[in-house]
């Protein structure tokens, strides 16, 4: 366990310090984030009393495609370059691999988050501070869950022949339950809603999110081997 | 009639499933009483509700034999379960098609997001996913895990495409079947028989189809490895 | 007659033939495979003949 850790760590500081020399990934993310809140206006053309039942929605959209670009990125390159066979010959559990590039994930749409934020308190005239706590555990949830399934779904579609297409393909409907829960409970704290109001809610992020990194873990080494 | 049957090749069990899917036509259409608010077009829910079942059903058979396959890697574990998908795909469909006909004239619009639709429809996309992504990996020799690995996933999946659907939006409005106080408490009870053998006979149906389509994805095999085989003998000599 | 009989009357019509389509491009695929299979099997005849 403590080994899977370290080698996971290891993983992850590797996909860092890339990132980090070129922040194409990151960028890419943000801008394309931004883009989508854009588009979004102007499909519904949104007016005051509209954008509060639009927002939580148009986050969300905008943060899933963040994502899956984050998700099909971190695989994709080492495809192409030949890496991923040298990392897979590594002495490391398979696990690692996927914990590694899971956690790179999270980090990258957290950053995204963080930066759009104030974004949309700028463009929505929306108030965020006073909820920053759920919204923190909410968002916290949402991007694990989510990231977990897209990254085990971008190892499998990264070595199909239409990669690009296959990943939204095979990752939104199972993610549905995810996306539906974190608009809902997004939504409910805008409105000023309390715990209660989303226990449901939580509960099936939580347990969504417990599940689907377990069997993902499990199911990654399945996928990466020959 | 007996040159369809010869034609489409059905065997006596499968005769036995299509006389039987006659005789639920009957028992749906004349014997059932009519249901008092929604009149006649209710009696769609007899074929909707069976498809819907066997749609879930055989989710369930992917989800279970994926994992066998998993475990043992045995090849018919696999075809067990592309052989599900296949029927649950076209089950899910008649899902698809049945509803907003039924819902039409009770709701008056052809489709509403109620839970049991938007669940229909997630579903249907699952199934499309594995679908393509049999098609569209053909040529990879690792498709067959990753199929078994999205058909695990979906699976367990469904409790939680359930809960989200439902959740998000209350009830199924007019639900007989399925309602808070449990299964069928809504309905008479001849509706309750027409329904349980409406169900009944959608199984052994889809049973039928699934022994034709597993018999057909072992002809598949065969031709296979036959190719393999002359190829071997005679390279460039099978032009595919 | 019921006006919504149109209604019960296609989602019936539909799930039949949908029905049949389906067991339709099952015998389709089976018989192209088979005639296959029988054509493979004779080259593969001819060929361990030849050796």
């Amino acid at each position: 366990m403590r080994s899977l850790l370290a080698q996971s760590w290891q993983i992850y500081r590797k996909d860092m310090v890339v990132e980090y020399r070129t922040r194409e990934r990151v960028v890419t993310m943000f801008v394309f984030s931004l883009i989508v809140v854009v588009i979004f206006n102007f499909a519904f053309n949104a007016g005051a009393d509209v954008v509060q039942r639009v927002v939580p929605g148009m986050i969300w959209v905008a943060f899933a495609f963040a994502g899956m670009l984050s998700a099909s990125r971190s695989f994709s390159p080492e495809k192409d370059r030949g890496t991923l066979d040298g990392l897979l010959l590594a002495p490391i559990d398979r696990g690692s691999i996927f914990l590694g590039k899971l956690l790179g994930n999270v980090t990258l749409i957290g950053l995204v988050q963080l930066a759009m934020l104030p974004l949309f308190v700028l463009f929505f005239n929306m108030t965020i501070l006073p909820h920053l706590s759920k919204l923190l555990v909410i968002f916290f949830l949402g991007t694990v869950g989510f990231s977990s399934v897209a990254t085990l779904f971008a190892a499998v579609a990264v070595n199909t022949r239409m990669r690009d297409v296959m990943l939204p393909v095979l990752l939104l409907p199972v993610a549905s339950p995810v996306l539906i829960a974190l608009v809902e409970t997004t939504r409910t704290t805008f409105e000023g809603g309390d715990w209660q109001d989303m226990a449901n809610w939580i509960r099936l992020l939580s347990v969504f999110t417990v599940v689907f990194l377990v069997a993902s873990v499990m199911l990654f080494e399945y996928i990466m081997e020959e | 009639m007996a040159g369809i049957a010869a034609r489409l090749r059905i065997t006596p069990f499968g005769l036995i499933c299509l006389l039987g899917l006659v005789a639920t036509l009957y028992l749906s259409l004349i014997w059932a009483p009519r249901e008092r608010v929604m009149g006649d077009v209710q009696r769609i829910m007899y074929f909707h509700v069976a498809s819907a079942w066997i749609a879930e059903f055989a989710f369930v058979l992917v989800g279970v034999s994926s994992v066998i396959y998993l475990w043992l890697r045995e090849r018919k574990w696999d075809i067990v379960a592309y052989s599900a998908a296949e029927i649950g795909f076209v089950f899910c469909c008649f899902v698809m098609i049945t509803g907003p006909i039924w819902g039409k004239p009770v709701w008056g619009t052809w489709w509403t997001w109620d839970p049991r639709l938007t669940f229909s429809m997630i579903l249907w996309l699952i199934y499309v996913a594995y679908l393509m992504l049999r098609v569209y990996g053909d040529d990879m020799p690792q498709v067959k895990t990753f199929l078994a690995v999205l058909g695990i996933l979906g699976t367990i999946d469904i409790p939680f495409i359930h809960f989200a659907t439902m959740w998000w939006r209350g009830l199924h409005p007019d639900s007989l079947v399925m309602t808070e106080e449990g299964l069928g408490a809504g309905m008479e009870v001849d509706m309750r028989i027409a329904l349980g053998v409406s169900a009944v006979v959608f199984t052994l149906l889809f049973f039928y189809l699934m022994g034709r389509r597993m018999a057909l994805e072992r002809l598949r095999d065969e031709a296979e490895d036959l190719r393999e085989r002359v190829e071997h003998r005679h390279p460039g000599s099978v032009g595919v | 007659m019921d006006q919504n009989f149109w209604y019960l009357f296609s989602a019936y019509t539909l799930i039949w033939i949908g029905l049949f389509v389906y067991l339709f491009t099952i015998a389709g695929r089976e018989k192209k495979l088979e005639a296959e299979i029988a054509e493979l099997k004779a080259a593969v005849e001819a060929l361990e003949a030849k050796e």
